[in-house]
């Protein structure tokens, strides 16, 4: 059992991993919310970076 | 990304959602929304890194997310992966095409 902070890689063609998270006004979004959709997922490092 | 809000219905038009996803707090996403003009797409809170984890775009150095786009269908698979260098950003027009290949 690792207990390295390194993370795993996730890989096209892989079941996308399920989250809840929350957003403004801590209403809570979950990925499954969008089953029967396409969803493109933009992570970005922080507020206040470019784009 | 307000390139990415400017183009909000242009992904609806492919039955597509945009999540936006970074480790800070909603009221720092609220703050931040309001600036740059993002209020047609959620920005999620991954405070506990854990999505960021899971996804394998977790940077320990820093204790954030790097800079990545990933595209997941209608049946949950991930069928595009995009990680992005220092200063590169997602391009909405190449996304939007991704997304229409998978359609």
């Amino acid at each position: 059992m690792s207990t390295t902070t390194e993370t795993k890689t996730l890989n096209v063609g892989d079941p996308a991993p399920e989250f809840t998270l929350k957003t403004i006004g801590l209403k809570e979004v979950s990925l499954k919310d969008y089953r029967g959709k396409n969803v493109v997922l933009l992570f970005y490092p922080l507020d206040w970076t470019p784009g | 990304m307000p390139a990415f809000d400017k183009r909000t219905r242009d992904f609806e038009a492919a039955n597509t959602q945009v999540l936006g996803i970074s480790t800070d707090s909603p009221f720092s996403h609220d703050n931040w929304a309001k600036s740059v003009g993002i209020s047609h797409y959620p920005l999620l809170s991954d405070m506990h890194r854990t999505v960021a984890k899971d996804y394998g775009i977790y940077s320990p150095d820093m204790n954030i997310n790097s800079r990545a786009t990933f595209i997941i269908d209608k049946m949950g698979k991930v069928r595009f992966a995009e990680k992005y260098g220092k200063g590169v950003l997602p391009e909405p027009d190449k996304i939007l095409a991704e997304v229409k290949k998978i359609g």
